[in-house]
């Protein structure tokens, strides 16, 4: 397992450098709407590891090594996991710095948000990171990364803006709302996770026709 | 003796084509070479045995393991495997490739690896898809071969390459077993190269096993006889395989015990047998 | 130890080293109980597979030529009068069965045949009483 998670990591650190950075970017901005972004963004990553994978047949020569199929599928995960936790320390650090010198009240929409209400906006954006992971992996694993493709984008996109959308005009609405909204999210998450490693391995054997 | 890898009754069908029945046992120690045309049914042969595809019938068993049970994963570490095309992410150097195996194999070798990569003259930083076919295959065999592995699969790991470096890797492979215990199965449709080395060949065509004899009593059972289109009826039935008739003569694949010294033979090749099998009259 | 092997249609491999080697032993360039490459060895060296060269040994073996011993290898055996003659009649009948066959494909009988062989004996005669080859 640690093999592959090595080599999706190269893959971040050479091909998709562009794209980390920028989320290293997002991440740093004082402003909430990109620094969700930049959490969410992190599940979009087991995607393009599995279009890399796809495109030499790795899975074919991967299948005859000592990989487990549990290996495999896991490791996808765990790497779409390392980046939205990577993303959401810096997020957050970034937001607490900025709470902190007073940055955030002026050029923050919602700067008038404070620790623990920044804290439960994370915490739905980790969770519905892990969601829109859950549910594109297997869309991938099963369609192949080229259908693929367009369902997740579509599915991930529409999710976000309104996800976010949400939490960015969160100022109107009471502080119980948000803590709500983050509970489902950790709740579904914490549930969907699972669900998913298990179809997602359920498909990968079936691929193997 | 101990078999490498024992086959029967496997069968696998797809839309279009069938691969049926096939049974076959590779004795610890030797090589033995998968013929065919493009198509014929070698490669899913071989990704049946590392049930990298599920088959649908028969039974598999390589170093002695069922090839379906959970002791299998232990066994691919056995086991090296160069493919025809499927390779690393294209994104891997050299360099990662070695950071990866070391994490992959338990027995992963990175001095030998290094050495066959300086020997093959491969760029350890550039990354794989800038990489020639021979210079892919190269980096396969590199890897297949660092990781002390018992069995060796190798589907068209010489295809691409040219003759000098065939016969280069050839070699290896005839080196690899040197030992006892070290066996290889390798398809090709470059059949000179499988008649260099090998100790059994098995000839897949249509999806269904020809034959699997062993390489030399193959070359000793037939010869080639080239004589006028009329004398082609003076051989007894029984001898003749086939027959390619042209316009100056004919050639004919014959048993060579059955033929009288009368006739001039020649020794047919492993792809002579092959054609005249497919192609011939006697389709037995 | 020398093994030439030649791709003729007519000798099988394992037939050629036998009798190379046969002829290497007879001739005493193989002396008794030298080693002999192992069965793996030698079918790599010469490049031709090892069912071959065991088939090989395993007739040189058979005919009394070598001898095994477990777990050690293979030995040249010991040489002897009978062993050769034994050899050189197979020879024989090897190449009178040779001379039969043509002889039958162009018509000549048994008896023109045997005259043959009487007149060239006579004509030799004189290498024969001397005991030595031409």
């Amino acid at each position: 397992m640690r093999a592959l998670i090595l080599k999706d990591t190269f893959i971040l650190k050479n091909q998709m450098r562009f794209f980390m950075i920028l989320m290293l970017f997002f991440a740093l901005m004082p402003n909430m709407f990109m620094q969700g972004f930049s959490v969410v963004y992190g599940a979009l990553i087991p995607v393009s590891v599995l279009a890399y994978d796809e495109r030499s047949k790795w899975n074919q020569l991967a299948a005859m090594m000592p990989y487990t199929e549990r290996d495999m599928v896991v490791s996808k995960y765990l790497v779409g996991l390392m980046a939205v936790a990577v993303s959401s320390v810096i997020a957050i650090a970034a937001r607490m710095i900025y709470i902190v010198t007073g940055l955030s009240a002026s050029i923050d929409d919602i700067g008038k948000m404070d620790i623990p209400a920044c804290l439960i906006s994370f915490l739905a954006m980790i969770g519905a990171a892990i969601i829109i992971m859950s549910v594109n992996i297997p869309l991938l694993i099963k369609l192949g990364a080229e259908k693929g493709r367009l369902a997740y984008l579509v599915i991930t996109v529409v999710f976000t803006l309104v996800l976010i959308s949400v939490v960015t005009n969160v100022g109107e609405l009471p502080a119980i709302n948000l803590s709500v909204i983050a509970a489902v999210m950790i709740v579904l998450a914490a549930v969907m996770l699972p669900l998913s490693m298990n179809i997602s391995g359920k498909l990968y054997d079936k691929e193997r026709q | 003796m101990k078999n490498a890898i024992e086959v029967r009754g496997l069968t696998k069908k797809y839309d279009g084509f069938t691969l049926d029945n096939v049974s076959f046992d590779l004795p610890e120690g030797c090589i033995m070479g998968l013929i065919g045309e493009n198509g014929a049914g070698k490669s899913t042969t071989i990704r049946l045995i590392m049930d990298a595809i599920k088959r649908d019938a028969g039974s598999v068993m390589v170093l002695g393991c069922d090839n379906e049970s959970d002791a299998f994963r232990d066994i691919k570490e056995d086991i090296g495997v160069v493919l025809d095309e499927a390779y690393f992410p294209e994104y891997i150097t050299p360099a990662f490739a070695d950071k990866m195996m070391a994490l992959t194999y338990k027995r992963w070798d990175s001095a030998k690896y290094n050495g066959y990569i300086d020997e093959f003259r491969l760029p350890r930083d550039k990354q794989f898809k800038d990489f020639s076919r021979g210079m892919k295959m190269k980096l396969a065999i590199a890897v297949a071969l660092s990781h002390d592995p018992k069995l060796l699969i190798l589907d068209e790991a010489t295809s691409g390459l040219d003759p000098i470096i065939r016969d280069e890797i050839l070699d290896m492979f005839n080196e690899f077993t040197r030992e006892p215990d070290h066996s290889i199965l390798l398809s090709s449709h470059i059949v000179s190269d499988l008649e260099k080395i090998c100790d059994y060949i098995a000839f897949i065509h249509q999806g269904r096993l020809i034959f699997c004899e062993e390489k030399d009593a193959l070359l000793d059972e037939y010869a080639m006889v080239k004589c006028a289109g009329e004398q082609v009826d003076d051989l007894p039935e029984e001898a003749l395989i086939g027959a390619k008739y042209g316009k100056y003569g004919a050639e004919c694949l014959v048993r060579r015990d059955m033929v009288s010294e009368a006739f001039e033979m020649e020794r047919a090749g492993i792809e002579d047998i092959m054609l005249y099998m497919v192609k011939g009259d006697g389709l037995k | 130890m020398e093994i030439i092997i030649s791709n003729s249609v007519n000798k099988p491999i394992y037939e050629q080293i036998c009798t190379q080697i046969k002829n290497q032993i007879i001739s005493g360039a193989l002396p008794e109980d030298e080693a002999l490459p192992s069965i793996r060895s030698l079918a790599k060296d010469l490049r031709i597979s090892v069912i071959t060269t065991k088939r090989a040994y395993d007739e040189l073996e058979q005919e009394g030529f070598i001898y095994t011993i477990a777990g050690k290898g293979c030995f040249v055996a010991k040489r002897n009068t009978e062993m050769i003659r034994e050899e050189n009649l197979k020879k024989i009948e090897g190449l009178l069965e040779e001379v039969r066959m043509l002889a039958r494909s162009c018509g000549i009988s048994g008896d023109e045949l045997a005259d043959m062989l009487r007149l060239l004996t006579e004509e030799n005669a004189e290498d024969n009483t001397h005991g030595g080859t031409k």
